[in-house]
This record gives C-alpha cells, sequence and structure tokens, in this order.
C-alpha cells in the first residue's frame, strides 16, 4: 500500500470519534464501578433509553429545537429513572454478594427492553441530525462529517467535567474516599448512601447522554444496549476497572486500533481489540491506570 | 341422561370422520418477532394470515382448515431449531416455515430434512439454502441471494464502473449476496476489479472507519451488502460524509418500502437499489389488485399498510401461495403429496406468474433494479429507470445446483 499521510491522518479522526462514543458509555459504567463497586449490565439499557427518548423528543419537537432539548431532557429523564432503580433495587444488595449483583442488573436488561416493547414497539427507528451539525469538513482531501467532531467535543467536554469533578471539588474527595473506604466514611458522619444515589444517577445520567448524543447516527432497535456494551466493557477492562483516566485511556487505544485494523487488515479489526484485552487480563489484571491491590467488598 | 352422553362421547370419539373434519391443518411459522427484523416479519406474518384466511373462507381442504402456529426465535439459529422441534414434536404440526435469518432457516432445514417434514423459506436469502444444502424436504417461495445477487452483477455490468469496493455484514445473508453479486458482475463484465473489501460485525453501531477507509481507496462504485439493520446504520453515516454524490452505491433491498419508510429524507437519492418487489411497478392491473386486496386486510387488522414490503409482505404471500395451493392441488397434507404437488406449481402475483422450480425447490422470481430519485406525486423517493431482470437469465441452472449439492455431500 502506498504511504498517503492524509489517509492515516482521516483515519486517526475516525478512531477517534470512535473512541469517544466508546469512551461516553465506559465512563458510566466506570464510575459505578469505581465507586459502588457494582458491575452494572444494565447501563446499555440506559443508554437506549436515551436514544429512544431523543427520538420522541426529535418527533414531537421539530427542527434544531428537539435535538437540543433531546440533548437535555432525555438524560435527565433516564437518570431519574437510574435513581429510582438504585434506591428500590440496587441499594438492598451492596453487602451481598456480586453474583447477586450482576442477576439484577441483567435481569434489569429484560425489563427495559420489554419496557422500551411496549411503549416504542419493534419498528427501527432513526433520529434526524439538527441542520447546524449536518454536512461535512473536508479536510486534506478526505470528508469527515461535522456531527463526529460535536461527539469528540461531547467525550473531551465529559472527560473534563468528570475530573474537576472528582478532583476538585469536595464532593470529588467524598467519592475517591468511600470508593477506598466505604465503613470509615459511614463512621466520619456521611451519608454513604446518599452518596451511592448521586454516583448512580450521575452514571445513568450519563448512559442517557450517550444515548442521546450517539442516536443521531445509527438505527435505533431493541438490544441496541447489548451491541455496544460489550465493546464498553473491554475498554472499562483494558483500562482499569473503576478508573476514569483509564477508560479514557482504553477508548483511545480501542478506537485507534480499530481504526488502523480496517485500514489494513479489515477482515480481523476486531480480534485485535479482543486480544488486547485478553493480553491486559493475562498480564495485568487491574488494567493499565487500575491500581495493583484494591480492597473491595 | 347419563346414558345419552356416554353414547355421544362414544360416537364421537369413534367416528374418525367427524374428528378428521375438525381438525386443523398446522403450520408452524418460526421467525424472528423481537429485534429490528421484525420490519419484515410482521407484513410476511399478515400475508400468511391473508393468504390463509382466504384459503379458510372458501371452506378449506374439505372443511379442514388452516391455523398457523407463530413461534419467535428471536434471530438466534438455536432458538429457531428449539421451536422447530416442539411445533414437530409436541404442536404435531404439518408444515413448518420461516425465517428472517439465513443460518435459522439452515439449521431448521436440517432438522426438517430429517422428520420429514416440509419447511417453506419465506424471508431469508442465502443460496446455500436452495443451493448446496438444498434436500427433498425444503422449499422457497422468495427469492435466493443468488438469484439477487447475479441479477445485481448483471444490471451492473449494465454500467461504467470498474474499480470496485464490497462492504458486508459478516453473516451469512452479506456474504452470499456479496459473493452472487461478484459472480454475476464478472460473468458479464469480466474487466472489473476489486479495490477492497470490508466485513463489519453485524449490528455494528459505528460504520465510521470503515466509511474514511472505503472513500481513501476511491473505487468507482460500492456494492453494500448488507440485511435491514445494518443498511440503515450504514446508510445514514454513509450520508454524514456526503458518500452518494461522491461514489455511486449499490445495494439490493434498498428499493424495499420499508427503507424510505424508516430512513425517510435520509433516503440515499442517486444510490442504485433493487427489490423483488414494488408498490409502484409494474402498473398493471395484477399489482394494483394486490395492493387493494393488502390495503383491505391490513386495514381490516387496523394498521392499513399502502406500501407493502417485497422482502416482508411479497416474499410471504407468495410462500402462501405455494403453499395453500399445494395443498389443494395435492388434495392433502401429506408431505409425499403436497412435495409433488409443489414442485413445478405456478402461482400468479403482482409481478407475473412464478414458477416454484421442481429441480431446487426455489420459487423463480423476477428482481428489479433502478436508481432512486425524487419523483414527483410519491409520498418518498422511489426507483427511476427501472429494469427488470428475469431470473432466467441469472439463476444457477439445475445442471449446477446438482453439481454443488454433490460437491457438498462429498466434504
Amino acid at each position: 500500500m502506498d504511504f498517503d499521510a492524509s489517509m492515516l491522518f482521516i483515519q486517526f479522526i475516525s478512531g477517534l470519534s470512535r473512541a469517544m462514543i466508546l469512551f461516553l458509555i465506559a465512563s458510566g459504567l466506570t464510575l459505578v464501578f469505581g465507586v459502588m463497586g457494582v458491575v452494572n449490565f444494565a447501563h446499555g439499557s440506559f443508554y437506549m433509553i436515551g436514544a429512544y427518548m431523543a427520538f420522541t423528543l426529535t418527533q414531537g419537537l421539530t427542527g434544531s429545537v428537539g435535538f437540543w432539548a433531546a440533548l437535555l431532557i432525555a438524560p435527565t429523564i433516564v437518570c431519574i429513572i437510574g435513581g429510582l432503580v438504585e434506591v428500590i433495587l440496587l441499594r438492598r444488595i451492596y453487602d451481598k454478594e456480586h453474583l447477586l449483583q450482576i442477576l439484577l442488573t441483567y435481569a434489569l436488561i429484560f425489563i427495559f427492553n420489554d419496557a422500551i416493547k411496549m411503549i416504542w414497539g419493534v419498528d427501527l427507528r432513526i433520529v434526524d441530525l439538527p441542520e447546524s451539525l449536518a454536512g461535512f469538513l473536508t479536510l486534506f482531501g478526505h470528508r469527515f462529517p461535522v456531527y463526529y467532531f460535536f461527539i469528540i467535543g461531547v467525550g473531551l467536554a465529559v472527560a473534563l467535567l468528570l475530573w474537576l469533578l472528582l478532583k476538585k471539588t469536595r464532593f470529588g474527595k467524598l467519592l475517591r474516599a468511600s470508593a477506598e473506604h466505604r465503613q470509615m466514611v459511614d463512621l466520619l458522619g456521611y451519608n454513604v448512601g446518599g452518596l451511592f444515589t448521586l454516583v448512580f444517577i450521575m452514571a445513568t445520567w450519563l448512559g442517557g447522554l450517550s444515548g442521546a448524543v450517539i442516536a443521531p447516527t445509527v438505527r435505533l432497535s431493541l438490544g441496541m444496549g447489548i451491541e455496544i456494551i460489550i465493546e464498553a466493557f473491554i475498554v472499562v477492562i483494558v483500562g482499569g476497572l473503576g478508573n476514569i483516566w483509564g477508560a479514557l485511556l482504553g477508548a483511545l487505544i480501542a478506537g485507534q486500533i480499530y481504526a488502523f485494523g480496517i485500514l489494513y487488515v479489515p477482515n480481523y479489526a476486531m480480534a485485535f481489540l479482543f486480544i488486547l484485552a485478553a493480553v491486559i487480563i493475562i498480564f495485568r489484571p487491574y488494567g493499565l491506570l487500575g491500581k495493583q491491590a484494591q480492597a473491595r467488598g | 341422561m347419563l346414558t345419552v352422553c356416554l353414547c355421544l362421547t362414544f360416537i364421537l370419539t369413534m367416528n374418525p370422520g367427524v374428528a378428521v373434519a375438525e381438525k386443523p391443518i398446522k403450520i408452524g411459522l418460526i421467525d424472528c418477532y423481537t429485534g429490528g427484523a421484525a420490519a419484515f416479519t410482521k407484513p410476511a406474518l399478515v400475508a400468511w394470515q391473508m393468504v390463509t384466511d382466504e384459503f379458510n373462507a372458501k371452506g378449506g381442504l374439505n372443511g379442514r382448515k388452516i391455523e398457523l402456529i407463530t413461534r419467535d426465535s428471536k434471530f438466534k439459529a438455536d432458538e429457531a431449531l428449539a421451536h422447530a422441534r416442539e411445533l414437530v414434536l409436541k404442536e404435531r404440526v404439518d408444515f413448518l416455515a420461516g425465517t428472517v435469518s439465513s443460518s435459522a432457516a439452515l439449521a431448521v432445514s436440517e432438522f426438517a430434512r430429517k422428520k420429514k417434514k416440509i419447511f417453506m423459506v419465506h424471508i431469508s436469502r442465502s443460496h446455500r439454502i436452495t443451493g448446496e444444502l438444498g434436500h427433498k424436504y425444503i422449499f422457497r417461495g422468495c427469492p435466493s441471494a443468488a438469484i439477487e445477487g447475479m441479477a445485481g452483477g448483471y444490471y451492473a455490468a449494465s454500467k461504467p464502473f470498474i474499480k470496485w469496493y464490497i462492504i458486508g455484514d459478516d453473516y451469512e445473508y452479506g456474504h452470499s449476496i456479496a459473493d452472487n453479486f461478484w459472480k454475476g458482475l464478472t460473468k458479464h463484465k469480466p474487466e472489473v476489479v476489486m479495490v477492497g473489501e470490508a466485513w463489519p460485525k453485524v449490528k455494528e453501531t459505528d460504520y465510521t472507519p470503515y466509511l474514511t477507509a472505503l472513500m481513501a481507496k476511491k473505487p468507482d462504485a460500492v456494492y453494500a451488502a448488507f440485511g435491514a439493520s445494518g443498511l440503515i446504520s450504514f446508510m445514514k453515516q454513509a450520508k454524514l460524509f456526503g458518500l452518494f454524490d461522491k461514489i455511486p452505491v449499490f445495494a439490493f433491498a434498498l428499493a424495499d418500502s420499508l427503507f424510505p419508510k424508516v430512513l425517510k429524507e435520509n433516503m440515499p437519492v442517486g444510490a442504485y437499489a433493487a427489490g423483488n418487489y414494488l408498490w409502484y411497478y409494474p402498473e398493471s392491473p395484477a399489482n394494483k389488485a394486490f395492493l387493494k386486496r393488502y390495503l383491505e386486510y391490513t386495514t381490516k387488522l387496523g394498521k392499513p399498510d399502502h406500501y407493502p414490503s417485497g422482502i416482508g409482505a411479497f416474499g410471504g404471500f407468495c410462500s402462501a401461495m405455494f403453499l395453500t395451493k399445494a395443498i389443494t392441488k395435492a388434495g392433502s397434507v401429506k408431505t409425499a403429496k403436497v412435495i409433488k404437488a409443489l414442485e413445478g406449481l405456478t402461482i400468479n402475483t403482482a409481478v407475473g406468474p412464478i414458477r416454484m422450480r421442481g429441480c431446487d425447490h426455489q420459487a423463480i422470481t423476477p428482481a428489479f433494479w433502478g436508481k432512486i430519485a425524487n419523483v414527483p406525486g410519491y409520498p418518498f423517493p422511489v426507483m427511476k429507470d427501472i429494469v427488470m431482470t428475469p431470473a432466467k437469465k441469472v439463476i444457477p441452472t439445475c445442471k449446477e445446483i446438482a453439481a454443488a449439492r454433490k460437491a457438498a455431500k462429498k466434504k
């Protein structure tokens, strides 16, 4: 293959946009695990609900208004549902074994799937782009859609906000403290239960946001949550379970592996990601940025 | 009183004539009714109901009426097989029908062969179903990817494009339609070259890296070999890249009414597309009659459908027509008799007569190719300059099928 720098560049941008799609979903997943120690299989369902909400809102409000409203309202509704799930269900099983958590969050996938089937039916649906973000830019002779730059921007903004929240605020300190030692924080008089509810609401808000942001690029269907969650899990594992920067790093690696895999060996693009995950699990089971000995209940 | 009752029971149970006349003819329909595939399976089921309702209204088979029993396979081959087993062994169905998924169809087909039950395939396209893996008990009332892919190649050969790029879903259908397209294209235009191919996983969310890689190869034309749900995502993202005004794209099923219904203004105007049935072409009395019949039936169900899907409704309609007509012709539901009645059977449809070929049990269907355009007077983009490729020109011959089956047995 002849060397073409502009082609490598456009493929890099492509990988970056995929990385941000993965990061948006992985961020909520890793936040819940990092602070609460819960593997939330149902995270994909919150992403799916966000996407379907975006569909309804863009149908109801035509033009660009609908899209921006969806970006605001869909995650809000999703995080209200998330809060209810935490208060009514999740809260009861924190001190139980992990198997129960997996059973519960896995069961939620089926419940949400059927709920969506009842509300929206099984037809394939698409969400329209706002006019202002339609179209493409031409970079060094290659076209790239404006909307994916928007996705990259949202991904970077989420990463920055999470970093500020965790490192620069009192709330963030409390979160990190309860992740390290829940009982101690509890004994110091802080309401850890309330803190967990807040974290779960934040994580599901991120799930809903990723659904609303990604919706205009895909077709909506039942099961779209499961389609993407496996890759998001790999990203989280590669980066280190529970680590936000790890999720970002994992997503960036996964995106580039994917983009360049497709360019050179398209038939095995997916395999590389799984091989990477396998290598990481064998040699560095706590992930690239994870801590080696994290005590968890 | 008690004695009368006992006598009646005795008479009823002892008289086989009465019992048989009331026993319905059972058709077990296995399909995926939950995921995105429901866009095809639901209209197909409606067509089956329409045809069997008409059959029953005319008195059925000497008073025996058809009862449809549906099962949801959730697009999984093993689940489809489990349902087939339950339908045959427990429900004691007389016939099996389905499925939208090619791999599910192949799994059920193998079971049908062992149990000596007729299995009528109504949506799935893999050429292997009635090709090398075909047998005595399997029939297909809808087109095969051999017919549709080769027809696509035949049509594409009439266009001036030399450098081709193929991209498609990495599963049975994607590979089957793409292989047959390439076979048809190289047969009629040997100078074409493939500059690249890519096979994203089924249900891929993000085709961007594929699209940038594809466009960087600067092909003259692209062949997109996707199933319904992949095609929608791919078309949507390709439109964001402005692919359609840069490189001509060929996609088989795209002309099916499902796609404009879902994609609306995202429909790729300028793309070359095809379908096995179009609600607006040919403008024949037969087509108008079919449209009216389908609209009346769907209106009765409370969901009027003006634009029947070719893959869903028309495929289901043809398959149901073949089976019910064969049952009437055979005057029986006995497998051997119905097989005999099906072989060579011709049904009259909206696109003209369609014959069930005796040698491979494949319906010989036409394909319609054209270019997607905004035509005034239509609710969404439709095809222009439509070319009908008769199956006779593109279908593998009986000899080729026999050779393929023999080779497959040796493996």
